[in-house]
């Protein structure tokens, strides 16, 4: 060390080199004792003037200040960076929900229609309490569609739940047993909401002629809500007219062949009598007589003796539709030949 | 110009520069206000950032919402037409009458010209009692295994036999008790 005055080391400037005769070897301790002024070992190694000890001390409280700003400041800022984000995130991916979003919403609306249109379409099948006499009057007309003589129409009173209610309607029918199936389809047709409880067919005297009980459950409505449509007599009836088209049913098990007729009949079940009395042919054609329940007739092809239609005469015998199914009436015996439309024909 | 060394000459070049740890704090405080002032303002870039995007997103986020409370009153009104549809479709019988229609017309077609049918009786629920004669014991087998067939037909048994023309003949009357699937 170069000194240019002979001062002593420890009196110059702050920050310059200090020389130590001992070689400047002072622990941490005595630094800082000495930084804090209670140096109490006299020697020539550390001087620290106030000056220099303010600064320091403000250095440090600004260092402590700033950091502990900046720690507190960037905290509440990251937190709040890190709310936006996720706002941002989350928004992302609402704002990509866009589309999947119109999409349920229109399958949502074409639901909504359709299940509107089953509503409105249910509560013009549903007639209200005052339309029952009408809905009635049509029930003992649809006979001219169905077929068959039907009687005794009658119903009870409603139960009512709420705004709705259940009633029972009853009605005998006579005829084939399509007639009875076509009535019975009429009726689910006319009164979509109806219920067949029960039903009794027997065998009528004739062959292929039945006696019907029908037992019907149908609602009713009370009163219907403001916007709900009303009753649709017109839908009704076209339904019912059409159901009656398409009943159809594929067999005659009320109408015997010609062998059991005749076996049965002598076991003594009630069927009535038919057998061919007689054949007589002229130039031009062929007569037949026929005896029926008890009553015989003359007949030709195409007359009707009860429910006996004669298809055709021949010097053989007769060819004859009773019941749906197609007889050939010998002299001899009788057989059947099939059904009508079907192979006999 | 004369300079004098005072340091005797065994302890020369033996000093060292000591730290100015003023300097180096100052030095360091002024960095640190640089970093912090730095960071300081990235993050509130950052923040001015996500704030602008946040914005930018507000209107697809309220069409969002706008279309999720449009979804939600929908499903709402559809539960509620949905439960006024099942209400009124409870009134029927479901297809109870038309699939005994359909048991109706496979029991027609079953009856061939040996069996002849004299009572059916039909109850709800799917209970079935058919009587009729057979012209002897074969056709009436063949029938009541063609009826146990049909389409539906849970069970089927012949409560009855008899002949009514008596032993000679192979007439016999028979009664059977049909339970077919209402349901399903």
């Amino acid at each position: 060390m170069i000194g240019r005055l002979g001062k002593g080391v420890a009196a110059r400037s702050p920050g310059r080199p200090l020389a130590s005769p001992a070689g400047a070897r002072e622990s941490l301790r005595d630094r800082l004792r000495a930084w804090f002024g209670k140096k109490a070992a006299p020697g020539p190694s550390i001087h620290i003037d106030g000056r220099r000890r303010f600064m320091s001390l403000a250095l440090l409280v600004y260092l402590l200040a700033v950091s502990a700003g900046a720690v507190i400041y960037n905290v509440s800022v990251l937190r709040q960076e890190s709310d936006l984000r996720r706002q941002v995130e989350s928004g992302s991916v609402r704002v990509a929900s866009i589309q999947r979003l119109t999409g349920q919403l229109d399958a949502e609306r074409q639901t909504g229609a359709e299940l509107q249109a089953r509503l409105d379409q249910l509560y013009r099948e549903l007639p209200g309490a005052v339309e029952l006499p009408l809905v009635m009057a049509r029930l003992a007309q649809l006979q001219n569609w169905s077929g068959g003589s039907v009687s005794g129409n009658e119903y009870s009173e409603p139960r009512w739940t709420g705004d709705l209610g259940q009633l029972q309607t009853h009605a005998a029918l006579r005829g084939s047993l399509q007639e009875v199936v076509a009535y019975i389809r009429a009726v689910k047709a006319l009164l979509p909401a109806a219920a067949l409880e029960r039903l009794t067919i027997r065998l009528d005297g004739e062959p292929g002629i039945v006696s019907a009980d029908l037992l019907f459950s149908a609602a009713v409505m009370r009163e219907r809500p403001a916007a709900a449509p009303v009753w649709d007599l017109e839908a009704a009836l076209m339904r019912a007219e059409g159901a009656v088209r398409t009943a159809e049913v594929p067999g005659y098990p009320f109408t015997p062949g010609m062998r059991l007729w005749r076996e049965a009949r002598a076991a003594g079940m009630s069927l009535p009598e038919l057998r061919l009395a007689g054949v007589a042919r002229t130039a031009n054609e062929a007569v037949a007589v026929i005896v029926y329940h008890g009553s015989s007739a003359l007949v030709r092809a195409g007359d009707r003796v009860g429910p006996v239609e004669v298809l055709s005469v021949d010097a053989g015998g007769v060819l004859a539709a009773v019941g749906g199914r197609v007889v050939r009436l010998e002299m001899t015996n009788e057989r059947t030949l099939g059904t009508r439309g079907g192979d006999g024909t | 110009m004369i300079e004098f060394n005072f340091v005797p000459a065994n302890l020369r070049n033996r000093s060292r520069t000591a730290i100015n740890w003023l300097r180096v704090g100052t030095i360091f405080a002024v960095a640190l206000t640089i970093v912090v002032v730095a960071g300081s303002f990235m993050n509130q870039m950052s923040i001015a950032m996500y704030r602008r995007e946040l914005a930018a997103q507000r209107p697809g986020i309220q069409r969002v919402d706008d279309l999720e409370r449009q979804l939600r009153d929908i499903r709402r009104e559809n539960q509620r037409l949905t439960a006024e549809v099942s209400r009124l479709q409870a009134l029927g019988d479901g297809e109870q009458t038309e699939r005994f229609l359909d048991f109706l017309n496979a029991l027609s077609a079953t009856a061939s010209e040996g069996i002849l049918l004299d009572a059916l009786e039909y109850s709800k629920g799917g209970a079935t009692r058919v009587a009729g004669v057979a012209i002897d014991p074969e056709e009436l087998s063949h029938f009541f295994d063609q009826v146990k067939q049909i389409p539906g037909v849970i069970d089927a048994s012949l409560t009855s036999m008899g002949r009514p023309a008596g032993e000679e003949s192979g007439l016999r009357r028979f009664e059977l008790r049909i339970q077919w699937r209402t349901g399903g």
